[in-house]
């Protein structure tokens, strides 16, 4: 189960309203690259996972990726504070307001509602893992590009923030694979593993 | 044919090996090892505690000048927190209860486990 802490994990404080930018960002909250989907695909891939190690890193990073919705959204709605209509008018911002008005939606910058197209859980331990690091790093290549299109210095020191984590999580992904290519076979130099209903994932453990 | 069996002749590999059968679960430390029956009880203990301050949490919500609610509320809070430390002490679920090895990893998780 989950508990709720109210505090971000790491400090939004936004001071200047920028619709524009946080057209932009909201990417990071709802697009192919972004966290809710990121959480999305680590919590719905833990069940098939054959080893503690894998199911701790997937859960871990999975409730992290939680903690960053709520920047990435923290960061929308301070972008979106208290604009005048000519503000929204001017800077491209109504086509998500007429449907959203100041509301954060999980959508890409392109106005595509958020999707589970865009993430995989394939029940096969390689695949899942290989795919966990691919995703860290598009993460990556949006905020990159994300500090290219913004200039803020409130929103850049989140970014870069949230930027750094997915460079960690992508280190500890790359170690679960690691983890499991020793534990699959120590020489299976090939890594691959048919782990449909594996006997550790179907037995029901005694206390 | 057994579903392990079947894995390691389709990829050619041994039977997948469990934290279980390569010996990774520490004693507990500081109290004796707890029986299933005990284990079950304090858990139902720390569920039951931990319905009750969701519940008090979701009045509290709308009734956030309740005096009654939170003094249900800290009396919960309190219970929970020696139920918790109870459970980190006397087994090694949740928490690592040695310093040489993370558990967390070793032991059940909630979908594995008849907890």
């Amino acid at each position: 189960m989950w508990s709720y802490d109210k505090r971000l994990i790491h400090p939004v404080k936004v001071k200047k309203p920028d619709p524009k930018s946080a057209s932009i960002i909201i990417t990071q909250l709802g697009g192919p690259h972004g966290e809710l989907g990121a959480a999305t695909r680590y919590l719905q891939q833990r069940y098939s996972m054959p080893y503690g190690e894998l199911i701790g890193i997937l859960t871990d990073i999975g409730t992290e990726e939680l903690a960053h919705v709520e920047m990435i959204s923290a960061i929308i709605y301070q972008l979106t504070r208290n604009l005048s209509e000519e503000e929204i008018k001017a800077q491209g911002f109504a086509p998500y307001f007429v449907d959203h008005t100041a509301g954060v939606y999980p959508q890409a910058a392109s106005g595509v509602p958020f999707s589970a197209g865009g993430l995989s859980v394939s029940g096969d331990t390689f695949a899942d893992l290989h795919e966990d690091m691919a995703a860290e790093q598009k993460a990556r290549l949006s905020y990159d590009n994300i500090l290219r299109l913004v200039d803020d210095p409130d929103v850049k020191d989140a970014i870069r923030f949230l930027r750094e984590r997915e460079i960690v999580h992508f280190q500890r992904f790359g170690e679960a694979v690691r983890i499991a290519q020793d534990k699959v076979n120590a020489r299976n130099f090939y890594a691959f593993n048919p782990s449909f209903d594996t006997a550790k994932a179907n037995l029901i453990e005694k206390c | 044919m057994e579903r392990t069996e079947m894995l390691s002749d389709m990829a050619g590999m041994p039977p997948l090996q469990t934290a279980k059968e390569e010996g990774n679960r520490p004693p507990t430390g500081g109290c004796p090892p707890m029986s299933c029956e005990d284990k079950k009880a304090l858990l139902h203990e720390i569920r039951v505690c931990t319905f009750a301050l969701i519940e008090a949490k979701l009045f509290l919500d709308s009734h956030p000048d309740d005096r009654q609610a939170i003094a249900f509320y800290r009396k919960h809070r309190e219970t929970l927190n020696q139920l918790q430390k109870k459970w980190e002490t006397c087994t090694n679920e949740v928490f690592n209860a040695n310093c040489s090895r993370w558990t967390w990893v070793d032991t059940p998780w909630p979908w594995q486990s008849e907890l």
